[in-house]
């Protein structure tokens, strides 16, 4: 009988303890309350800036990507100067190239094309245009194909459909304003023509095929070389995208946006910017452009 | 008496006790390690789909953000718009706040709190980073939430804070419910695996249990029945091993017993040649009556009525040989053991009547102190005289001319005791333990074997009793025989 109390008092133990561990066990899981954890925090320093200087941008990408490869030029600016550098989109190019022409911004980002159309009539000028991977301000305008396409030549498009980007932009009208004239290709031989509106749309237009041929800047059509798609002409090289002023820019900061930016290309943080800015840039001058001006004006 | 002692706990208790409170640890143990990893998973998941909701809400914001750059629209009516569509598409949502870079809350779920300003270090630290932060918190008002607070921000460039709560009433009520199934699987578990081993546990013990029995019930001289082998598997190995055990035990029992026999003959004949020399004087004594008779005959054969005395000497000294050697056959002859209940007294007589000529030659004096009345044990005649002849002649041997030797018969309890003193020359205290050892002897080498005192404590040994030694140098030595009556 003594046995059996001590092992009804040992069970009453194992139980007590069970029910005790459970107890906690309970408490402690139903109660996970746990605070923030700070976040490792970026290296930060506090500036009075003296002033706000705007820069424009044209829709050349959707928002987001803009802010993506365009904001990160805005802090280098903002960093190397007493200055706070800001974007200002715009809707429309029409509306940047107002905002230039009424000093609401210091300077702006403008495509070749929509300079050289609209540099005389605006008094706009060019300071800066970016150099490419190889260290020279130019890029080309490619001619894409999918990689077993028969198209070989301009005059393979022929009942084919083409996929081109922005009418604001040089890729968006070389073929039409250039090369078909060179090739004496009437664009009514085309199937269907139509503008996307940004260059890499065109090329995945291409790549799925939707479109037998597409125009995209070369540093695009490199990014889809190796993915199935093939350039099968090039255009002369046409000056980069410039940075554009007007009368109304003032001049000091302009200044100080000219000399961050020439000598941006050894800042760590080029890697972040946009790829068409990230080799740096060099002096512009409205000079530079007036070839490829009179290319797409047609003017002699 | 039981073959094994008896503890506190029976062994199957024990079995039970102790492997149940082991399998009740790790059971215990391994529901606990798994239920901390199952709610940390289902905490860092809850986490995780709170930080992806707002991340993936943070999209649209942010291009409300950027689209009021261009448009010119009042920001805060679009947000307000966007979170309280966004809210009262999932339930889980309590709250969605949204602050701008001054930290005024420039949207949210409850339009009370709109315009109102939020700054603490949290929020110090939220603009000096573009990592989305969760806490687990338990609210005053939304009880257990999970808020994720996120930096509206691309690249460089912040529009606000996004702070987002959602309730965690469900992953609380997973976690209980897990916590509720894996206490009723682990109690389950415990009390499937604790029976088991309480049926286990009852076959082992029930096997060893049938064992105890027949070990306790064991007798070497009985041939086991196929009906008392064991009826489990585990012991019937057991059972076979301990049969054959038994089986070279009885053997050599019976080789001992042989032995033994032929180790009492051997100690007999060494008596009887210890006997020999004075068996040879008594015959000795007639014989020489005999001759000196047949030489007075020879002489003088005509003298018939002298002859006819001299002729009845003879024929009493041939009935005196006679009489000595059917003793001396009496005491040799070798008989089967036969165990009858014989008279000690009477017994002791004939042991001293063989010995009469030494004690007569050496002149000692026998002092008999016999109890009353018949005394008597259950015994082999033989082997009991053979005893007290073996301790007699050591004492003759041990006295001088004109000792003294006692004998004392009487009754202690159940025992009937048997007591022989001398006052010999005594034993060394130092000897007392040896000399029941075989071959043990003080003797001279060929007066004795030294198996007297062994074998005699055997046979007493044999009946159930003993033999005990009190002995002083000098003084003497008391032999006490005690057997059962």
């Amino acid at each position: 009988m003594r046995s059996y109390a001590k092992i009804f008092f040992l069970i009453f133990v194992v139980l007590l303890i069970f029910t005790v561990a459970a107890f906690f066990i309970f408490q402690s899981i139903t109660n996970f309350d746990r605070g923030f954890t700070m976040p490792e925090l970026k290296e930060h320093t506090e500036k009075n800036y003296s002033d706000t200087v705007f820069i424009g941008v044209i829709s050349r990408y959707t928002p987001e990507k803009i802010y993506q490869g365009y904001q990160p030029i805005m802090d280098f600016l903002s960093r190397r100067s007493k200055y706070l550098f800001e974007l200002k989109l715009s809707s429309s190019y029409e509306q940047t190239i107002s905002q230039l022409k009424k000093g609401e911004v210091t300077a702006a980002f403008l495509g070749t094309y929509l300079f050289v159309t609209n540099m005389d009539g605006n008094n706009l000028r060019a300071v800066l245009k970016p150099l490419n991977s190889n260290g020279k301000p130019y890029f080309r305008s490619a001619l894409i194909v999918k990689r077993n396409s028969d198209i070989h030549t301009i005059n393979d498009l022929k009942g084919k459909k083409l996929a081109l980007p922005s009418t604001l932009a040089f890729s968006g009208n070389w073929l039409q304003k250039i090369e078909f004239k060179k090739a004496g290709f009437d664009i009514f031989q085309l199937k269907e023509i139509k503008h996307f509106h940004y260059h890499n749309s065109v090329a995945k237009q291409v790549l799925m095929g939707n479109f037998d041929a597409g125009v995209v800047k070369d540093r695009v059509a490199n990014e889809y070389v190796g993915k199935g798609i093939k350039a099968i002409l090039y255009s002369e090289p046409i000056p980069g995208s410039p940075i554009v002023i007007s009368r109304k820019s003032d001049k000091e900061k302009v200044k100080i946006l000219e000399r961050a930016l020439l000598s941006a290309k050894s800042d760590s943080s080029v890697k972040s910017w946009d790829t068409e800015f990230s080799n740096g840039f060099t002096k512009a001058e409205n000079k530079d452009y007036l070839e490829i001006k009179k290319m797409i004006l047609g003017e002699k | 008496m039981a073959l094994f002692p008896k503890s506190h706990f029976t062994l199957r208790t024990r079995i039970l006790l102790f492997t149940g409170s082991l399998i009740t640890i790790i059971m215990l143990g391994a529901s606990a390690i798994i239920l901390f990893s199952w709610r940390t998973l289902m905490l860092d998941n809850a986490i995780q789909s709170a930080e992806d909701i707002s991340k993936a809400f943070a999209i649209p914001v942010i291009k409300e953000f950027i689209r009021n750059e261009t448009e010119s629209f009042r920001i805060e009516e679009e947000l307000g718009s966007l979170i309280n569509q966004y809210k009262s598409e999932d339930s889980n949502i309590k709250f969605i706040k949204i602050l701008n870079n001054k930290n005024k809350i420039i949207a949210h779920t409850d339009w009370r709190k709109v315009n109102g300003f939020e700054k603490d270090s949290l929020d110090l630290a939220i603009d000096k980073t573009d990592k989305l932060i969760s806490a687990f918190i338990t609210d005053k008002k939304y009880g257990k939430i999970i808020e994720t607070v996120y930096p509206l921000r691309i690249a460089g460039k912040k529009w606000g804070v996004m702070k987002v709560g959602i309730s965690a009433k469900r992953l609380e009520a997973k976690i209980k419910d897990l916590f509720y199934m894996l206490s009723l699987s682990t109690v389950l578990v415990i009390l499937g695996a604790l029976l088991v081993l309480f049926l286990i546990s009852a076959r082992l013990t029930k096997a060893l249990n049938e064992l105890i029995v027949i070990l306790e019930n064991l007798d070497l001289d009985i041939e086991q029945t196929e009906n008392s082998a064991p009826k489990t598997n585990e012991t019937q190995f057991l059972f076979s091993k301990f049969e054959e055990m038994r089986s070279r035990l009885q053997h050599s029992k019976e080789e001992l017993i042989n032995a033994q026999k032929q180790i009492y003959q051997a100690e007999k004949l060494a008596s009887i040649g210890r006997l020999a020399s004075g068996v040879a004087h008594e015959i000795n004594n007639p014989l020489n009556g005999i001759r000196s008779c047949l030489y007075s005959i020879e002489k003088n054969p005509e003298n018939i009525k002298q002859n006819k005395e001299y002729m009845e000497l003879i024929n009493e000294g041939i009935t005196n040989i006679e009489f000595i050697v059917k003793k001396l056959l009496g005491f040799a002859r070798q008989k089967g053991e036969s165990i009858e209940r014989i008279d000690v007294n009477e017994n002791i007589e004939k042991v001293i009547s063989l010995l009469d000529y030494k004690i007569v030659r050496k002149n000692v004096e026998i002092i008999k102190n016999y109890k009353s009345g018949k005394i008597s044990v259950e015994a082999d005649s033989q082997l009991f005289q053979e005893v007290l002849m073996n301790i007699i002649i050591n004492a003759l041997d041990a006295v001088g001319e004109e000792g003294r030797i006692e004998i004392v018969t009487g009754k202690e309890s159940k025992n009937v005791v048997v007591e022989i003193s001398d006052n010999g020359e005594g034993i060394e205290e130092s000897e007392i333990e040896k000399i029941f050892d075989p071959f043990y002897t003080s003797k001279e080498p060929g007066q004795g074997t030294g198996l007297g005192l062994s074998v005699s404590l055997g046979i007493i040994a044999n009946l159930g009793g003993t033999i005990e030694v009190e002995s002083k140098k000098g003084k003497g030595s008391l032999f006490r025989i005690i057997i059962p009556e």
